[in-house]
């Protein structure tokens, strides 16, 4: 066994440049952790993000890459790591950009033997967000929720998973292909931001279903979009900043309509939520990943996810990348 | 028995320019109802934003003002009413610059003997929202918040209140003469967001005092301040607009350290509760008028109100208007 392995690295936050494959010494493993020989990873927001420093994940130098799948091949101790050595997993770890990572136990969960490495390694960041924002929708009265970035690859997993649930969505999207996609696989509701009369059209059926969440990715004036839309005392969920803009809701919707903004991060569930929970949303999953497994635009290796990254940026919709945890 | 009265109303909202007197014919009462008449009033930032358009106050045509102080000379018949007549009282209620009001009895409150009807002019919207924050604050694991816009008439008060209550206040304004201000009543932490720095130190000081709620009175990137120097899960109650913009709040703020934006708005607090707990807190605010009364800058009558309202939505500070409503 050798005693080093290859992970994708940066030195510095601040731009994608700075990628670079550096050889790492094996770490000591603590007890609750895990050493994982990562199989495949992806690229999310979160990845650039990080990478660019708008993202809380930790200080560089540092390796980029959140979930992955693969084996675990050691164990630090405690009854939980013991109970995943050798086997099959899907994970939230720092550092999933490499041959191997340390993760927490509480982090990893065992992969059915029904799916694949590949589709095992985006199982978390999107699948168990929407996970997080189906427990929200099951807590309003109804259960119909507006979504912004409705073409996005979490969104077309949240659409599908209502679906079969029997909640009912209703989407924004930016493009004409968008509404086409969406509609494709049976999407009801699907409304295109960039035509007029959009919004009272939205806001009709949002109070026909008697809609009082919505969930924004965007930020700006799109936040304050979804708080028009949805009915009185509503919640707007604020989960990422495609915009790059600070969320706007306005005194009328706050203080006149009793409408709240919050926001919503997978790591935070994570951090306040034990084992067991954690393990029913990964196998609940897993058990629908017909409809919430991720389709690849490609593949690549460690070598060249700085150039994949790149194009990723340009346009992240139906262009997920698998990253095959290899040195070629 | 009077059968007519004066009333400043506008017909349409949109413009103070509508405001005009009329000539208004008490109706008969039914039952729960009660005739007031109004002595006192005063002009408040819903006031305009009212007449303006921006505030769901009723639709036009209309009779300015939401509170004030009177004598009830009228019942409309029911136990409830009539333990009120011939009652001094104050008054949340929509149509309060003018000679009298029909009213029922939920947001009537009597008055203490102790309290002049000037005074009682100015007892709700202001003081009773300052209750609503202080439950807010004592709900909080510290007793500790912050606010801006803290020079206001409202932000007096609540420093003022929170002070007798053992509350800590952070309070931030924007000019040094706010600053002396503030000191003088009794604020200890004051911050100027037009000095440099100012961010960071209000920043470090929420922390020291484990602030996580914070009041909002301005909207626009002011509301995105407060969020960011607050604590992590904190929340931001927005209760005012005095930028005109809507509230700010960065992904950081929002995502990464789990804050949250609320209204508060002191009608549905009010209507959550039961008479007889609207009255307490009334009562409470009766009790503390010593540090929650107002200090009126000038006197007018209805006809001069329009004028009044003028300057008062060019400079809101030290600039209370007291509304003499006999004509």
């Amino acid at each position: 066994m050798s005693t080093t392995f290859s992970a994708l690295r940066i030195n510095h936050k601040g731009s994608i440049e700075e990628l670079h494959i550096e050889q790492l010494p094996f770490p000591e493993l603590q007890e609750g952790f895990v050493l994982i020989k990562v199989e495949c990873s992806t690229i999310n927001p979160s990845d650039y993000l990080n990478i660019l420093g708008h993202y809380p994940g930790g200080d560089a130098p540092l390796t980029p890459g959140f979930e992955g799948s693969g084996t675990v091949t050691k164990s630090g101790g405690g009854s939980l790591a013991d109970s995943l050595l050798n086997k099959r997993v899907t994970f939230i770890a720092s550092g999933t950009w490499a041959e191997y990572t340390v993760a927490s136990a509480t982090s990893v969960f065992p992969l059915l033997d029904s799916i694949t490495f590949e589709q095992g390694a985006s199982l978390n960041i999107n699948p168990l967000t929407v996970a997080l924002f189906i427990e929200k929708v099951k807590l309003r009265p109804s259960k119909a929720f507006v979504q912004n970035a409705g073409a996005s690859a979490l969104a077309k997993q949240f659409i599908r998973w209502s679906q079969r649930l029997g909640i009912t969505s209703i989407n924004l999207v930016r493009r004409q292909e968008q509404v086409d996609l969406l509609k494709s696989f049976g999407a009801e509701y699907v409304f295109n931001t960039s035509e007029d009369g959009w919004k009272n059209k939205a806001k009709e059926i949002a109070t026909q279903f008697g809609v009082t969440v919505g969930f924004d990715a965007i930020g700006g004036k799109d936040t304050q979009d979804l708080a028009d839309i949805i009915g009185y005392k509503g919640v707007v969920y604020n989960y990422g900043l495609l915009s790059g803009k600070s969320c706007e809701m306005g005194p009328a919707s706050l203080q006149f309509q009793d409408k709240r903004l919050k926001g919503l991060w997978l790591s935070a569930w994570f951090k306040v939520t034990d084992y067991e929970k954690k393990l029913e949303a990964s196998m609940s999953v897993q058990q629908n990943i017909d409809v919430l497994g991720t389709e690849y635009g490609h593949t690549v290796s460690l070598g060249n996810v700085k150039t994949a990254l790149a194009s990723y940026l340009q346009n992240a919709t139906n262009n997920k990348v698998l990253i095959r945890t290899i040195v070629e | 028995m009077v059968s007519t009265f004066s009333a400043l109303r506008i017909n349409t909202k949109g413009s103070i320019d509508e405001l005009h007197i009329e000539e208004r014919t008490i109706p008969e009462l039914t039952e729960g109802q009660l005739l007031i008449k109004m002595e006192y009033s005063t002009i408040n930032p819903s006031d305009y934003l009212n007449l303006l358009g921006h505030y769901p106050g009723g639709n036009a045509p209309l009779t300015g003002g939401f509170e004030g102080s009177g004598v009830v000379i009228k019942s409309g018949g029911g136990a409830e009413a009539d333990t009120f007549l011939n009652k001094r009282v104050t008054l949340l209620s929509a149509g309060t610059w003018a000679e009298y009001i029909v009213t029922d009895t939920n947001l009537v409150f009597p008055l203490l003997d102790s309290i002049p009807l000037e005074s009682a002019a100015s007892l709700n919207i202001n003081p009773l929202t300052v209750a609503l924050f202080i439950e807010k604050v004592k709900g909080q694991k510290t007793h500790s918040f912050i606010q801006n816009a803290a020079a206001s008439a409202l932000g007096k008060q609540f420093i003022r209140w929170a002070n007798r209550l053992g509350l800590v206040s952070i309070n931030l304004v924007r000019r040094q003469e706010q600053v002396d201000l503030l000191k003088a009543i009794g604020a200890e932490h004051v911050i100027n967001t037009s000095e440099d720095g100012w961010k960071e130190k209000t920043k470090e000081l929420c922390k020291s005092f484990g602030v996580t709620c914070g009041f909002d009175a301005i909207g626009g990137t002011s509301t995105s301040d407060i969020a960011d120097v607050i604590g992590n899960g904190g929340v931001v109650y927005n209760y005012g607009l005095l930028s005109g913009k809507s509230c700010e709040i960065g992904p950081n703020a929002m995502i990464f350290e789990g804050k949250r934006l609320e209204g508060l708005w002191l009608i549905p607090w009010m209507f959550s509760k039961t008479y007889q707990e609207r009255y307490q807190v009334s009562l409470a605010v009766q009790q503390n008028i010593d540090i929650l009364g107002t200090e009126y800058n000038q006197t007018v009558t209805l006809p001069n109100v329009k004028a009044a309202l003028a300057l008062y939505m060019q400079n809101s500070t030290n600039n209370k208007v007291l509304i003499r409503t006999t004509l």
